[in-house]
């Protein structure tokens, strides 16, 4: 397949306020005859339409600018523009002025200009051959950019070092750099941004370079859409004529051919005879893969008979025209191409190891038609050639393993210490959860045993009340069986006493019965005897009575009270007795001693007025209200001071008995209007002791 | 296998904090159940407290009416034979004035 390839550099872009954009564009030519066999650079530069417009506008002016204006950063942009203009055309010239701009950017402290200075002196020393020094210069571009965050220029700085690396061969740098200044230049405002079809447009090259095909026509195709777009014509042409190239190298010369036809009608139509005899070649060389020889010639032919085609483009034109007529047996016609293509190697010398197929196909025709001496001197020449490109290629493809070697080591490298720290990176973060992890099974597990040791504290401290408890039930259970043995043995023992008395009574009553006691005194002393036991029998059995029951109701103190009240009738008629309690309190209770208590006092104040007072009424009131129970005993007799008088015995065993059940007693008296005793029970005193 | 180890582990680790949650939410349970328990417990304790400190109460009056009777008796006993004696006294004197007591010989 005679192919050829072309790709664009952009290697500089500029923006201005007139948004002027500047391209430098390097075409660079890599003519393969038939089979890869060396490069050759040339140096093209056209210019959008945009520049076409710049281009017209004279050096002049920018040189009255920098003579006329006084600000200095306009006078170092004016300077750097001109610089880039004399880049192509007179290197000492751009390196003058830009030794100018770089004093006056530093004098003034401008640092844009500055910054651009720096990069178009990288560009100048690219395009001078110094490549190290422009690598320097565009680093140093990159770090200014960044520092003062001009993005525009840092996607120019990368661009540029992507340029270096492809041209160094470092096709994985350049595509990486490439690729950054695509990323960068997304962020970017429209206006600042560089054309991203040229973006595009470099990479599609850089994979055409690492043979990807496939993923080169992917970024050809978007920036043929871009330029669609933005109806740029002439760039137009190239992309399609790459588009060409690429469907040619996947083996799909059709749709190769219908882009060339697209790209020549593009091409001719916007003027970019370049673009349109590459297309041509390469249109002619798809038809010779369709074994089309005779369609193909009138191809190379356009391009032969084409004043602005290049000699190396000539050189292989001819080439292919000598082989498609050998093929179609027109030795004849082929003729006069030789004699073409030896005249223009004659001129240029330098294209010598561009005609290796060129002496190849003429060697092929001279041994066709017989003249074989001839044709062994061209087979000869072109054999030379060959061991020439051979030796050529070879140190370049040595050079170029070990590049790609040495780029893979360090790839190697790279993707395992990318790897390891990954590795690393999530040897931390299982770290990391495993740690946390534990921590919250620490909490969970410290939670669960603080649950059990305060569950345990609490069942420890609950034995320990219920302990107590049951220990002081026991104790009081125990209190209560020996009082309860106590009061067995005291019941016993009245009982006995209770027998013994009724035996004395009755004793006594025998003796009075069975003599006739004559003496008085002896009588006397058995009547009180007698009596005496009897009020004991009585009190006795009262005793044993509050004994016998746990608790008293006011309904059986009262039947106590008026069984004493009618003994006492009996022995006094004179006195009349009244008795009276609050229905409400019948069904009260109280404890056995209360009970006592409050019998005893109305049995010894009735007992008293009785005695002492010579009354002929005398009252008991129970009464009640919420708070206490008021029970007053009083008669109408003579009554006596209690401030002057002393207090008997009857009194004072009163006044002790009510204090002792946490009652009040009181004593109402005065001479000859009777004497009334009250005492007040609280209701609660009452109900507690229940 | 790595993605699985560490969906394993996820799972385990989800399976254990589910049981401890488990396993506290049971302990709390029980604890304030066990309380309750125990107030009813020692609520039944301090009526039966009551209850007995009450009959305690009474048999402490009764005991008390007891000593009383008690020391009545001691009285009444005190005077009783104090009456006897001065009967028997009285007695003898009348029948000594009578000359009825019997000669010792």
């Amino acid at each position: 397949m005679n192919c050829s390839k072309c790709w664009i550099k952009i290697i500089y872009l500029k923006n201005s306020r007139n948004v002027r954009i500047l391209l430098h564009l390097f075409g660079e030519m890599n003519a393969f005859m038939k089979k890869k066999q060396f490069f050759v650079f040339l140096m093209l530069c056209f210019f959008t339409k945009s520049i076409c417009h710049s281009q017209t506008i004279s050096t002049d002016s920018l040189y009255a600018v920098i003579s006329k204006t006084k600000n200095d950063s306009v006078r170092v942009k004016a300077l750097n523009k001109l610089a880039f203009h004399y880049i192509f055309s007179d290197a000492k010239k751009a390196r003058n002025l830009l030794n100018t701009s770089r004093k006056i950017a530093l004098k003034s402290n401008c640092i844009f200009g500055y910054n651009e200075m720096v990069n178009n002196t990288g560009i100048l020393m690219d395009v001078t051959g110094i490549r190290d020094s422009a690598k320097y210069f565009f680093t140093q571009s990159l770090q200014l950019s960044r520092k003062n965050k001009f993005r525009n220029l840092e996607v120019k700085s990368i661009n540029n070092l992507g340029m270096c690396h492809w041209n160094e061969g470092h096709f994985n740098e350049a595509l990486r750099f490439f690729l950054d200044a695509l990323r960068i230049n997304e962020m970017l405002p429209k206006d600042q941004q560089i054309k991203f079809a040229t973006c595009y447009n470099n990479i599609g090259l850089i994979y055409q370079e690492l043979e990807l095909n496939e993923k080169a026509l992917e970024f050809h195709k978007k920036a043929y859409e871009l330029r669609k777009k933005d109806n740029m014509l002439k760039d137009q042409a190239s992309s399609l004529n790459n588009i060409g190239i690429c469907y040619n190298s996947l083996n799909q010369t059709q749709k190769a051919i219908d882009i060339y036809k697209i790209g020549l009608e593009i091409a001719k139509q916007s003027g970019n005879t370049t673009d349109y005899l590459k297309i041509q070649e390469n249109y002619g060389n798809a038809l010779q893969s369709q074994r089309k020889y005779r369609e193909s010639i009138a191809h190379y032919d356009e391009v032969s008979e084409n004043p602005n085609s290049s000699p190396k483009m000539l050189i292989g034109v001819y080439g292919s025209l000598i082989a498609a007529h050998n093929k179609l047996n027109e030795t004849q016609k082929a003729l006069p191409y030789v004699n073409k293509g030896l005249n223009l190697i004659k001129g240029n010398p330098d294209l010598r190891l561009s005609s290796q197929h060129f002496y190849q196909y003429a060697a092929q025709l001279y041994y066709k038609i017989g003249d074989i001496p001839k044709g062994e001197t061209y087979n000869r020449e072109f054999i030379g050639i060959t061991n020439d490109i051979f030796s050529d290629e070879n140190s370049r493809q040595i050079a170029d393993y070990e590049i790609r070697y040495q780029t893979e080591k360090k790839e190697k490298q790279l993707a395992e210490n990318k790897a390891k720290l990954l590795e690393n990176q999530a040897e931390a973060l299982q770290k990391n959860y495993i740690l946390t992890a534990i921590s919250v099974l620490m909490v969970f597990v410290i939670a669960i045993a603080y649950l059990i040791f305060r569950q345990q504290k609490l069942k420890n401290s609950q034995l320990e009340q219920e302990h107590k408890l049951k220990t002081a039930i026991a104790r009081i259970e125990t209190q209560n069986e020996l009082q309860q043995q106590r009061l067995n043995i005291s019941r016993d023992l009245h009982d006995n006493i209770g027998a013994q008395l009724t035996f004395i009574i009755s004793s006594v009553e025998n003796i009075k019965y069975a003599f006739d006691i004559q003496n008085p005194k002896l009588d006397d002393r058995l009547q009180h005897i007698s009596s005496f036991t009897k009020a004991t029998i009585v009190e006795l059995r009262d005793t044993i009575w509050a004994m016998n029951n746990n608790e008293i109701t006011f309904d059986e103190l009262r039947a106590r009270v008026l069984n004493f009240i009618d003994k006492a009738k009996d022995a006094t008629e004179k006195i009349e007795f009244k008795f009276k309690i609050d229905e409400a309190l019948k069904n009260k209770k109280m404890v056995s001693l209360v009970g006592m208590n409050i019998y005893r006092t109305i049995q010894e104040a009735i007992h008293n007025a009785i005695k002492y007072s010579g009354a002929t009424e005398i009252t008991t009131d129970i009464t009640a209200n919420e708070n206490q129970i008021l029970v007053c005993i009083g008669d109408n007799g003579t009554g006596f001071d209690p401030q002057n008088s002393d207090k008997g015995n009857g009194l004072r065993n009163m006044q002790k008995r009510i204090e002792d059940i946490d009652g009040k007693f009181e004593v109402r008296s005065d001479e000859n209007s009777g004497t009334t005793i009250c005492f007040y029970l609280p209701s609660n005193t009452l109900n507690e002791s229940l | 296998m790595a993605f699985l180890i560490s969906t394993t582990m996820i799972m385990i680790l989800i399976a254990v904090i589910s049981a401890l949650v488990a396993a506290i939410v049971y302990l709390n349970v029980r604890f304030y159940k066990e309380k309750k328990m125990f107030k009813v417990k020692v609520e039944t304790l301090q009526q039966i407290i009551v209850e007995i400190s009450q009959k305690q109460n009474g048999q402490l009056g009764q005991i008390k009416l007891s000593d009383e009777l008690h020391k009545k008796m001691k009285s009444v006993n005190a005077i009783l034979s104090d009456d006897v004696f001065k009967l028997n006294y009285e007695l003898f004197e009348m029948l000594d004035q009578n000359n009825l007591l019997k000669k010792q010989s």
